[in-house]
């Protein structure tokens, strides 16, 4: 199979209702290799469902998820794909930096070393706090601690749930700067967002309104989107 | 999938580890609290080595007979176990009786011990106080039963000898009163065969260190989840789709903590219970088990109250109250009849029972 022309990741007709509230409604996007794609949409519209569905955390109630053309049906399909970060920090608070990371390494033992070197444990400044418990982190290293945890396994798609949701502006440039980083080396990204900085770094932007994902302009005019928003806040 | 249970095992084998110094100091707080409970006990159950009914016996002055006589009733164990006689003359035991020293004054007549020996049978006085006591009842009870198995024996006695003569035995009546007089003896005298002993314990036949060592270790147990709280609450949420996301569901996690936690303890407080003598080394899976148990209360409350605050109020409150109510501070017997039926419910009464089972 040629991956270049098969898209890294492909939802088709994804739906998905709490109860007799539709949340998504035959949701399609194919996404590409590199891309890195903005969902924007107001406050409970079902970005983080989305998102949660594309990680194999939730089940769809209809449509299919592919995976360089592959139907992910396990969630070891969509956990070997996909790294994601959901909004709250998937750590274990109690344990250190390093146990955190060695958990999540725990499927490819040999990348932690390389990375605590090279990678992004090291990129991120981790290597200097290994022994430091996570729940004593601030909230930027948390962040960079879950994202890190998220690739331990070097997925060729991550999935971020609002990635620079409360953070300072140092963190949130690291975090912005390795995205860009991860991209230029074949990543591809999806995220969920209300950051400007954020939906900057996108290549393609989409509007979740009326349970359906809408593409629009790269550069968006933020008034507007927030007045195109408003009826769904 | 299995390596991702082991990996999720062992780390939560590295949580639980990490509460240790924090459960170093709830163990200090329960060991004063338990040897608080102890010396209170104490106090509460402490009983005097003997307890003896005084009773003040006037003998005629000059009767050797009489004097033969009740020392060697002074002597039977029956008696001297629970009386203690002073003797005195008549108007001192009225005033001991009259001051409460004595609960029972005993006159004996003159030649008594001759007239039983006669059969003229005349009677011994015993004076009780106006105002009965316990002591004074019991002794009046004692002196009824000593004077029916007596009357008993002699009309026995008196019965065969009137047959006998009747019939014109004469030679058989000595050897016929020995026998019944050896009969009715040893019926009166055998203890054994008067009185059954039944223990009645308000602890569960434990001594009463054992009982508040057993209410101290299920009250560490259940209190070590305060010092637990990180491990007991659930996961974020962010950690639970991800760890679902693994094949870890919800049930398997908490089967996972439960064990690993329980392990932890296990290894930890087994030794040093057994090194110290508090329990025996075939105690092994009951105290696993006790352990496993008290984790799985402690971790339902952590998965009911997600708010450090709320979680410390209702372990340390709920530990308490419901420990108390299943008798680990005060025996059940002495609670209302309702709440100990209502206490036997609970958790702890079974938490309290398997470890009652160790000892």
């Amino acid at each position: 199979m040629n991956t270049e022309s098969t898209p890294v990741m492909e939802l088709s007709g994804i739906s998905k209702s709490y109860g007799k509230k539709q949340i998504l409604s035959s949701v399609s996007l194919t996404v590409w290799k590199g891309e890195c794609i903005g969902i924007l949409g107001a406050n409970g519209c079902g970005k983080s469902t989305l998102l949660s569905i594309l990680a194999g955390c939730l089940a769809s109630d209809a449509g299919t998820v592919s995976f360089f053309g592959r139907t992910a049906r396990k969630k070891a399909d969509f956990a070997a794909s996909a790294g994601y970060v959901p909004q709250d920090n998937p750590l274990f608070s109690s344990l250190s930096v390093l146990d955190n990371l060695r958990y999540f390494y725990a499927d490819s033992p040999t990348f932690l070393k390389e990375d605590l070197k090279n990678g992004v444990p090291h990129l991120f400044g981790l290597d200097s706090c290994l022994k430091t418990r996570a729940k004593n982190l601030s909230g930027g290293m948390k962040r960079r601690l879950a994202i890190a945890c998220a690739l331990a396994v070097h997925p060729p798609v991550l999935l971020l749930d609002e990635p620079g949701a409360s953070l300072d502006f140092v963190s949130k440039e690291d975090i912005y700067r390795y995205l860009q980083l991860y991209r230029e080396q074949g990543g591809t990204i999806l995220l969920t967002s209300h950051e400007q900085a954020e939906i900057a770094l996108c290549s393609r932007l989409f509007l979740l309104e009326n349970s359906s994902l809408v593409p629009i302009e790269a550069n968006p005019d933020i008034r507007l989107l927030t007045e195109r928003m408003r009826p769904y806040a | 999938m299995l390596k991702k249970y082991i990996s999720f095992f062992f780390i939560q084998l590295k949580s639980a580890v990490l509460l240790l110094p924090k459960l170093c100091l709830i163990l200090g707080f329960c060991l004063v609290f338990v040897f608080g409970i102890i010396e209170a006990g104490r106090e509460l159950f402490k009983q005097p080595d003997e307890i003896k009914i005084p009773v003040a016996l006037v003998l005629p002055e000059d009767d050797a007979y009489a004097e033969l006589a009740f020392s060697f009733l002074e002597r039977m164990e029956s008696i001297r176990s629970t009386c203690a006689f002073e003797r005195t003359d008549r108007e001192n035991a009225l005033a001991l009786l009259k001051t409460g020293k004595v609960y029972a004054v005993i006159l004996i007549p003159d030649s008594f011990i001759e007239h039983i020996l006669n059969g003229t049978n005349s009677s011994a006085t015993l004076i009780l106080p106006n105002q009965g006591s316990l002591e004074a009842m019991l002794f009046a009870t004692l002196a009824d039963a000593g004077t029916s198995t007596l009357s008993t024996a002699q009309a026995g006695i008196y019965a065969v000898e009137d047959v006998l003569i009747s019939y014109e035995k004469w030679n058989t009546i000595s050897k016929v009163e020995e026998e019944l007089n050896k009969l009715y003896l040893s019926y009166a005298l055998n203890r054994d065969r008067m009185f059954q002993t039944t223990t009645v314990s308000a602890t569960d036949n434990l001594s009463l260190t054992d009982y508040c060592l057993c209410s101290g270790i299920v009250l560490f147990l259940l209190l070590s989840g305060i010092a637990g709280f990180s491990y007991f609450r659930a996961e974020s949420a962010g950690l639970r789709l991800l760890l679902d996301r693994q094949g870890l569901s919800g049930i398997l996690v908490f089967l996972l903590k439960l064990s690993a936690i329980s392990i932890v303890y296990t290894i930890i407080l087994f030794p040093l219970s057994v090194i110290t003598g508090i329990l025996p080394l075939s105690a092994l899976g009951h105290f696993f088990l006790l352990v496993l148990s008290a984790q799985a209360i402690l971790m339902l409350f952590g998965m009911l109250c997600p708010h450090t605050g709320n979680y410390y109020i209702i372990t340390a409150a709920l530990s308490i109250i419901c420990l108390f109510l299943s008798g680990a501070f005060l025996p059940s017997v002495f609670l209302p009849e309702a709440v100990r039926d209502f206490g036997n419910l609970l958790p702890t009464a079974f938490l309290l029972k398997l470890c009652r089972g160790m000892l």
